[in-house]
């Protein structure tokens, strides 16, 4: 909000509502759309492009099933698509139950 | 209008015709190509096995050439094969017991197994190495359409016919459909078309290797003396024995860690597929150890890699040697380098020593044998005055009477050191079902070689060498907020553990305990400090995992 000014009276009202002294709670991707990768590379986790773990979407039990849903990332995470259907069934929100997220075999 | 519709209506016909005529030429050439590539019909009666054809045949039938389709066209490694059974009994409703699944895959690696060369150019994958980088494979179809997704380990540790080859491209189709868009940078069927050309050349299902192999068996029963280093425990010298009961093949093996002075045994059970390769489940004080080795072709050696089943990084490598009666053998020197210009005492580990003499090793120039003195017949502890004329380098110092593993490195000076793994990775874990994957730094000096110059061919790898242990931020100078949330590394050993997994509530943004750190050895040497470096990644679990 220091480099923006409100225009017109919905602006204002917004500006008098936000705390800008408060600190955030998310923080956008440094790079995006690095957490939800547009190219399918190994290593995704492990930092292959070489630009730290900025770009990796955390805590990651958010995004993995939209990596698992419709077979994202098959050879990291189990592919929903065709073999591994049921995957979630134990643990339908990963970022509450990620304790039973299981181990499969690719 | 009516003539008009009926001519579109004609013209329409013949154009459908057409299409129809001019499909079933070009599916008549496509099968005729297709028998063209004759392949041998199948010797005896037996598809396999017995409990291949039970459990297999019921959906794949004999083919025009007398083999099982699909199965008989590929060779694979006992892990390939027991994914290949896992995905069988996930998607296509196969149901085996399991030791039915356990004779199929011995049967099927037995008969349609690889080599022990081709699995050694893959024991890497196969074991599962923590944080090993694959040399670089320079086709770039491959980079592009394979490994893309996975290692190129998976594909390396198969054969199949070129017919073979191209179903694997169908396969990644209908299996994972997506490839399309994961891939929409590229052309991925055109790329992946290259990519199966090279790949049915390079690694096609007849080979010379496997034909002279396939139904041999190396009969491990007996004793070994066993050599092996784990990255933050150092060497280790043991026994071992394979007892065969009922069938079943079972070791027992005792090693001391030298640096330690630390015994462990352990007792497991042991599976050998195709011949050579040992599948071990081991118990050693209260922990579970697999072990993935292979016995060469002589039948003397085994060589391979064990891992914590509970903690994939914490591994060690380790060779055997059949014991003998006949000559000194030496399987093992401490230290395994020795400066010029000192006199230094080595102790020889290994088999028959109290036979070894001085006249046994032929020590390089300017090397000699000060004193010897025998232990046991086991170890043999000897002297070395090495002048300061004598020539650096490695040396083969055995002779026709005595074997000597080991070779003997000579060096001036330590000039630097390099810190192992080039780029490691460890995994959060230990909180729910996921494992934690620590890892194992070691830290060895380095001599420049004759050109004086650190990094280049002459550089001679000396020892590991006992350094002080530390993280810093990464890039360097940059934020160290994750030094306080991935774990820790011992300053002494090199053994970094990751944090638990999971939501770390205390994390700015709820993170999770990963992070990317350097990684600094510090190794006192002849009053200087010489510093290693290393980049170390604490990322999430490996889902997808073979062993598990």
């Amino acid at each position: 909000m220091e480099h923006i000014k409100p225009l017109n009276w919905k602006g204002k009202r917004l500006q008098s509502r936000i705390d800008v002294k408060k600190k955030p709670e998310v923080e956008g991707l440094s790079l995006l759309p690095m957490g939800c990768a547009t190219l399918f590379d190994p290593g995704w986790e492990t930092d292959f492009s070489g630009m730290v773990l900025d770009g990796l979407c955390q805590p990651h039990y958010r995004d993995i099933y939209g990596c698992y849903g419709d077979c994202w990332w098959a050879a990291q995470v189990p592919d929903g698509l065709t073999n591994y259907g049921s995957y979630s069934d134990e643990c339908p929100v990963a970022a509450n139950d990620w304790r039973k997220l299981q181990y499969v075999k690719p | 209008m009516k003539e008009n519709r009926i001519r579109l209506l004609l013209l329409g016909l013949i154009a459908v015709s057409a299409i129809i005529f001019f499909a079933l030429y070009w599916n008549g050439q496509g099968n005729q190509t297709r028998e063209t590539a004759a392949i041998p019909p199948s010797v005896g009666g037996t598809h396999v096995s017995k409990q291949v054809e039970a459990s297999c045949m019921g959906c794949h039938a004999v083919d025009e050439n007398g083999k099982l389709a699909r199965i008989e066209y590929m060779r694979k490694t006992p892990e390939g094969w027991s994914q290949t059974i896992a995905r069988m009994e996930r998607l296509h409703g196969l149901k085996v017991t399991d030791e039915q699944r356990k004779q199929l895959i011995r049967d099927l690696s037995n008969e349609r197994g690889l080599s022990p060369e081709e699995a050694q150019s893959v024991q890497y994958w196969l074991a599962e190495k923590p944080s090993h980088m694959e040399d670089q494979i320079k086709n770039p179809n491959l980079q592009n359409a394979c490994m893309t997704c996975h290692a190129g380990g998976r594909f390396m540790a198969q054969r199949r016919t070129e017919e073979e080859w191209k179903n694997l491209k169908d396969f990644h189709l209908v299996m994972f459909p997506s490839i399309y868009l994961n891939h929409r940078h590229t052309d991925w069927p055109v790329v992946a078309d290259a990519a199966i050309n090279y790949l049915a050349k390079q690694y096609p299902l007849e080979n010379k290797e496997w034909e002279n192999w396939k139904g041999k068996n190396q009969q491990v029963d007996g004793k070994w003396k066993v050599v092996g280093f784990q990255g933050t425990k150092g060497a280790y010298v043991g026994d071992s024995e394979f007892m065969s009961t009922d069938g079943k093949l079972t070791e027992k093996k005792s090693v001391h860690y030298l640096d330690q002075n630390v015994s462990l045994q352990s007792t497991g059970n042991v599976e050998m597929y195709s011949g050579y390769a040992l599948r071990m489940q081991y118990e050693q004080a209260g922990k579970k150890l697999r072990g993935t080795f292979n016995v060469g072709r002589d039948g003397k050696t085994i060589t391979g890699d064990w891992s914590d089943a509970n903690n994939p990084g914490i591994t060690g490598e380790e060779t055997y040697y059949k014991v003998q009666t006949e000559k000194p053998e030496i399987i093992h020197m401490e230290p395994r380098a020795i400066q010029r210009g000192q006199t230094q005492d080595l102790t020889l580990y290994g088999m028959n020593v109290k036979q070894l003499t001085a006249q046994d090793l032929k020590l390089p120039a300017g090397v000699s044998l000060k004193n010897m003195f025998v232990l046991s017949d086991d170890q043999v502890k000897i002297s070395l005055a090495v002048d300061d004329a004598a020539l650096t380098g490695a040396s083969i110092i055995g002779t026709e009477k005595a074997i000597v593993h080991p070779k003997l490195v000579v060096y001036d000076r330590i000039d630097y050191i390099k810190v192992t793994p080039p780029y490691a990775v460890a995994r959060v874990g230990g909180a729910g079902l996921m494992h934690k994957v620590s890892t194992q730094f070691v830290a060895y000096a380095y001599s420049s070689g004759k050109d004086g110059k650190q990094g280049t061919d002459d550089d001679i790898e000396l020892m590991p060498v006992t350094a002080e242990w530390a993280l810093a931020s990464y890039p360097e100078g940059e934020k160290d907020e994750d030094l306080h949330y991935i774990g820790s590394i011992d300053s002494k050993t090199g053994l970094f553990t990751p944090a638990a997994e999971g939501v770390n509530k205390e994390r700015p943004f709820t993170q999770e305990n990963v992070g990317s750190v350097s990684v600094i050895a510090e190794y006192r040497y002849g009053g200087n400090t010489l510093t290693g470096k290393t980049h170390l990644v604490v990322t999430v679990p490996d889902y997808n995992n073979v062993i598990n």
